[in-house]
């Protein structure tokens, strides 16, 4: 998703110099590019996130088209209230980019590790909130937040994992059982095609927009055998959270299971693949949980 | 507009919405009244001790924007004038929109922009045009009017660029107590390293906060050193609450470093304008009752009767 990132900042900023792109000082080899094409629109507004989310908002006031960009586990987590007050009460629009999403930054501890980044943001009235998956995602959330008249916060997690595969159910041809619904975001999105794959009957939604909402889960999963979210991110408040409060209230909903970050710290280095087993988001724990579940 | 007439209004409001902050209200009147004044079209204001908003509201009622519905029926249910303004009172947001502002204002403007604020600078010789000289532009050279600065047959606005110190300025009041918060301080430097000339705070230090005198909870003196230190330009203004001597005190930093973003210092009083209130931090949660709210008016009326 990166080279695809800056691609879309230098084609955003040559095509609208009120285009800014603001940085609490991250982004070396992201912004190599950028700073070289359209140096009058990037500032680095210093390790001062808080700072950073008014200039964008004081920009945006009068007519800029700012983005702001730091780690997901900064912006929102250090900047809540400047996101709330000076960008989203406004309804100022305001491109916020929150990268490293989850547990990215694996070997560095909590204080890179964004899992609480959906849970802050979704309570926050105006505030679009996008989780693109590969490339392809990344670039119509993009192009949507830059032509909102309102703010967006674009969550963008592992960054090389590729393209997601455009399948959409497995071993739905006509007369089967009903499928397990896999609703998934981000990283997870691509961790969903290999469990569909396992479980030979399955559908995957691939969410893109976070809120609002606006995937058909609700008829989906009408006809699914079981509803399954995954997602890198706390167990708590997060997708899995969106979709619950959806099914809530709606009569005849299969069982809804929720795979997430469990409520506990990191305390371990390890490469991503460790960190997202030993959360239990690797396909294999995933199957295995679901099978059990399914035999109930 | 008298800033009598204005503490007249704020009263009037306190007592209809039983609104608390009147001390924060009233030591703020000329600092607003002062820049009012000194403000032209392509300026912004942000008043962001927010929870002075009566001061705003009151001035507005005085310029016709506010009726009289609006201010009887302050804080009532429904009521659209909230107790404070802008980021609400929260505090310590302020500065950085004011340098999110104020580096949108050095920005390239639209022709409506330009012409808006050249319209009120006088040249020497009294055309519009000599301004226009100063200005790039990828368009042909300066004529005595705007319009020649569109190529024939365009309409749309186009992108100019005017030189620093012609830059649409941004000016933001804080509170003294508001400056314990870190976010102003993460807005001054970066105000600094940007060189946002066109940036003007002004601080109404009335040396109180919420809960005692900032001396007892965060001592942020000598401000006007701080703000010297972090690369701004300075001035104090020991009559915080007479309009002229403010005014005197922007026309100062106006004629400084065009580069340095400017710091007003003003020496306000809490509770300015009514004997009982000033100096007397209660104020900052008391509220009117009716007799106190006549007392208040005798006050300000007596004055008026010793002015002639």
């Amino acid at each position: 998703m990166k080279p695809t990132l800056s691609r879309l900042l230098i084609a955003a900023a040559k095509a609208d110099p009120k285009v800014m792109v603001l940085t609490g000082d991250h982004g070396f080899s992201l912004f190599a590019d950028f700073r070289r094409e359209c140096p009058k629109q990037f500032l680095n507004c210093g390790i001062a996130e808080q700072n950073m989310i008014g200039v964008a908002a004081g920009l945006a006031r009068e007519g800029f088209r700012p983005i702001a960009y730091a780690l997901a586990a900064f912006m929102p987590c250090r900047t809540v209230e400047q996101i709330k007050l000076d960008v989203c009460y406004p309804n100022l629009p305001v491109v916020l980019l929150g990268d490293g999403a989850g547990l990215v930054y694996s070997y560095l501890g909590p204080s890179h590790h964004a899992c609480e980044d959906i849970a802050l943001v979704r309570s926050l009235p105006n505030l679009t909130v996008y989780s693109p998956a590969d490339g392809n995602g990344l670039t119509k959330c993009f192009n949507a937040a830059l032509s909102a008249s309102g703010p967006t916060y674009i969550r963008m997690g592992k960054s090389d994992l590729g393209n997601l595969p455009l399948t959409e159910s497995i071993g739905q041809d006509g007369g089967s059982a009903p499928p397990v619904l896999l609703v998934a975001t981000g990283s997870m999105s691509h961790i969903a095609h290999k469990v569909a794959f396992a479980l030979r009957n399955a559908r995957i939604v691939n969410v893109n927009s976070l809120k609002p909402l606006t995937a058909p889960i609700v008829e989906m999963a009408r006809g699914a055998s079981l509803v399954a979210t995954i997602e890198e991110h706390s167990l708590i408040g997060g997708l899995g959270s969106a979709v619950a409060e959806l099914l809530t209230g709606e009569y005849g909903m299969p069982l809804h299971l929720r795979f997430g970050i469990p409520d506990a710290f990191r305390h371990e280095a390890g490469t991503w693949d460790y960190q997202i087993r030993a959360c239990g988001l690797d396909p294999e724990s995933i199957v295995k949980r679901i099978g059990e579940m399914s035999h109930g | 507009m008298n800033p009598k007439d204005i503490r007249r209004h704020i009263l009037r409001m306190a007592l209809a919405g039983n609104s608390t902050h009147l001390g924060s209200s009233m030591s703020v009147v000329e600092i607003l009244l002062a820049l009012d004044g000194f403000m032209i079209p392509g300026d912004s204001l942000i008043l962001s001790k927010g929870h002075a908003a009566m001061a705003q509201y009151a001035i507005r009622y005085a310029k016709g924007e506010l009726s009289d519905e609006d201010l009887d029926t302050y804080l009532s249910d429904g009521s659209k004038l909230l107790g404070s303004v802008e980021t609400g009172a929260a505090l310590g947001h302020g500065l950085s929109v004011g340098v999110g502002r104020a580096l949108g204002k050095q920005r390239p403007v639209t022709c409506e922009h330009l012409k808006a604020f050249t319209s009120q600078i006088p040249c020497p010789d009294g055309k519009i045009g000599c301004l226009v000289a100063h200005i790039e532009t990828r368009y042909a050279t300066c004529g005595t009017r705007l319009s020649a600065w569109l190529s024939p047959g365009e309409t749309a606005p186009k992108i100019l660029a005017p030189p620093r110190e012609y830059s649409r300025r941004i000016f933001v009041v804080v509170g003294d107590g508001e400056l314990n918060e870190g976010a102003c301080w993460e807005a001054v430097m970066t105000a600094a390293q940007c060189r946002l000339g066109n940036l003007y705070v002004l601080v109404d230090a009335n040396g109180y906060q919420a809960l005692g005198a900032t001396q007892d909870v965060v001592d942020m003196s000598p401000l006007r050193d701080k703000f010297e230190v972090f690369g701004w330009a300075a001035q104090d203004v020991h009559a915080g609450n007479d309009v002229a001597s403010i005014a005197k005190g922007i026309g100062r930093l106006k004629g400084m470093n065009p580069d340095r973003p400017k710091a007003l210092i003003c020496r306000t009083v809490k509770g300015s304008g009514i004997s009982f209130m000033a100096n007397d931090n209660n104020w900052h949660y008391n509220r009117l009752t009716p007799e106190l709210y006549e007392a208040a008016l005798r006050e300000l009326d007596f004055e008026r009767a010793g002015d002639l």
